[in-house]
């Protein structure tokens, strides 16, 4: 009984951790992305909320919290409220499965303090709870009784299907090189210098698996330039149009989160997730306390995880907008068809050179 | 696509090859992805801190617009309505009169500016025969109530009197060759009062 007692605080005390932690990176991505963007467009971005800005995020939270929460006339009001919930919570949901870091040794025993919960169909989970956010987009866009929103949720419907069939068989690979759903085999797959990574391991380097995920991913977050759902210039601002305040506010959260999410996946699928680039840790090695040596696993996973947030924006700065028709083309007409070979290939070498892995 | 005016480059295997792998390898989003990155590391903004620094104004910048004064603290205009006719947003409102006890000359009873529709043009400073209009470098004027941008006499002369500490004599009592270039040198011998 005590046992289950503690076992139940202790992942309560990693879930509360994990959404701080989510939620205080969607802060701050909210103002890196303004810094950056505005650094690479020579202005600079927030500068008068606290020194160099930096309370911008309080300010906006503060702002979002005190707005009037409109709804507008015709608008089908339980889809309407329900739209930003269903948008936001698969976004943080897909952070249970996440490893941050490596399984250690307790006391004699192998614990996971670093993943809320490894289930062994994780990559699968993820997949399906993303999908779901896409109601959220495409409700949102209908309940809003606007031409705008609608079109924004109609773009944001065939976007998804669209690009969600390359999400998957992009990663299609990688599961069969780990043999594995679970992201903590497949990360544990990938240790051991980064020519284990996934992105050009032997016998079968996903490079073009990686391309074709990341660019995906992008259009999967409806982030520039696939921007379509939200696209300013044509659609006001898409399916959000309507919403203000709180609600307004989830939208946003939830587009960080997925963000986040997806190039924590990235990481963890291409780019070994916590392990350093090198084989074990220099904790390890060199200072000789294994007992710490997730302080430098968790360091490079922040690193890999940040590298792709900070791909985000550089793209956001410098791509304009693909049109409707090309976003299609390019999704249908190119990138599953080099997912789909990518696939035959890596079974064939996953076939002739086995890794030893089930 | 292209404009013509630029020689279409001769279309060989070659170059198709090289287009070919131009396309794959991303080659023209790497360009722009170059592009932003240097200026991402080599950060030079042009930004200006607008209320904590501010530009310096060109000479003939064309500001708010004032009524002014003569040094003896009278009024230049002579209510004449020119200004009302050449301004093309219909800003301004003359309600002219004879001045008291002198009926040879005239003045504006009445001034009104609506600056919500004033475009600075600057038209009606051109327009005015005896220079009593002028166009102050004040830029700073939002306000929350749109009614406290319709200007009466009062505050029309107010803001000349901010603007253009150092007034004009009189125009009768100027040096005649001065007068005609209507400008005040103060060290010209002038006409006793
Ligand atoms: S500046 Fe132009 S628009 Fe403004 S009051 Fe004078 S003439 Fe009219
Ligand atoms: S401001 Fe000048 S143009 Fe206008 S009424 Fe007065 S004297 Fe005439």
């Amino acid at each position: 009984m005590t046992e289950i007692g503690v076992k139940l605080a202790f992942a309560l005390g990693q879930i509360a951790v994990v959404l701080a932690i989510v939620l205080l990176t969607v802060m701050l991505l909210t103002l890196a992305e303004r810094k950056v963007l505005g650094w690479m467009q020579d202005r600079m971005g927030p500068m008068e909320v606290g020194p160099y800005g930096i309370l911008q995020p309080i300010a906006d939270g503060l702002k979002l919290f005190f707005k009037e929460d409109i709804i507008p006339a015709g608008a089908n009001r339980l889809m309407f409220s329900l739209a930003p919930i269903l948008a936001l919570v698969p976004a943080l949901i897909g952070f249970a499965v996440i490893p941050f870091g490596p399984t250690i040794t307790w006391n004699g025993e192998p614990i996971k303090p670093f993943v809320i919960s490894d289930i062994n169909i994780g990559i699968l989970y993820i997949l399906a709870f993303t999908s779901i956010g896409a109601y959220g987009i495409i409700l949102g866009g209908w309940a809003s009784n606007s031409k705008y929103s609608l079109l924004g949720g109609l773009r944001s419907a065939a976007q998804v299907i669209s690009y969600e069939l390359n999400v998957g068989l992009a990663i299609v690979g990688v599961l069969l090189l780990a043999g594995s759903l679970s992201l903590v085999t497949i990360t544990e797959a990938q240790s051991g210098g980064f020519w284990h990574w996934f992105v050009i391991a032997w016998p079968a380097p996903q490079l073009l698996a990686f391309v074709v995920y990341v660019i995906s991913s992008v259009a999967e977050t409806n982030r520039v330039p696939f921007d379509l759902p939200e696209a300013e210039s044509e659609l006001v601002a898409g399916f959000f149009t309507e919403y203000s305040g709180m609600r307004f506010a989830f939208f946003f959260l939830a587009e960080y989160a997925n963000m986040i999410l997806v190039s924590c996946i990235a990481t963890i699928l291409f780019l070994g997730g916590w392990n350093a680039p090198y084989p074990g840790t220099i904790i390890e090695h060199v200072f000789g306390s294994p007992d710490f040596a997730f302080i430098e696993n968790i360091f490079w996973f922040t690193v890999k995880v940040y590298f792709f947030l900070f791909l985000f924006f550089w793209l956001r700065a410098t791509l304009p907008r693909l049109r409707y028709d090309q976003l299609m083309r390019f999704g249908w007409k190119v990138m599953l068809p080099i997912a789909l070979g990518n696939v035959v290939l890596t079974s064939i070498a996953a076939y002739f050179f086995p890794t030893g892995t089930p | 696509m292209m404009p013509s005016a630029l020689p279409t480059p001769r279309s060989t295997p070659l170059t198709r090859l090289r287009d070919w792998v131009k396309t794959i390898t991303f080659y023209e989003l790497l360009v722009g992805m170059k592009a932003t990155m240097t200026h991402f590391l080599n950060y030079r903004p042009i930004t200006l801190q607008y209320p904590h620094e501010k530009r310096t104004l060109p000479d003939s910048y064309r500001g708010m617009l004032a009524l002014l004064r003569y040094d003896d603290g009278t009024e230049k205009c002579v209510g004449c309505d020119l200004c009302e006719a050449a301004c093309p947003s219909r800003v301004i409102r003359v309600v002219s009169a004879e001045v008291p006890g002198e009926p040879t000359k005239r003045y504006s009873k009445e001034y009104y500016m609506d600056m919500t529709r004033c475009l600075f043009c600057g038209l009606c400073v051109d327009a005015c025969p005896v220079d009593a209009l002028g166009m102050t470098r004040e830029f700073e004027w939002a306000v929350y109530d749109k009614r406290d941008l319709h200007l009466n006499k009062q505050q029309l002369l107010a803001i000349g009197d901010r603007s253009y500490p150092v007034r004009e004599k009189r125009l009768e009592l100027q040096h005649p060759n001065v007068a005609f270039f209507n400008v005040a040198f103060q060290h010209l011998p002038q006409k006793p009062e």
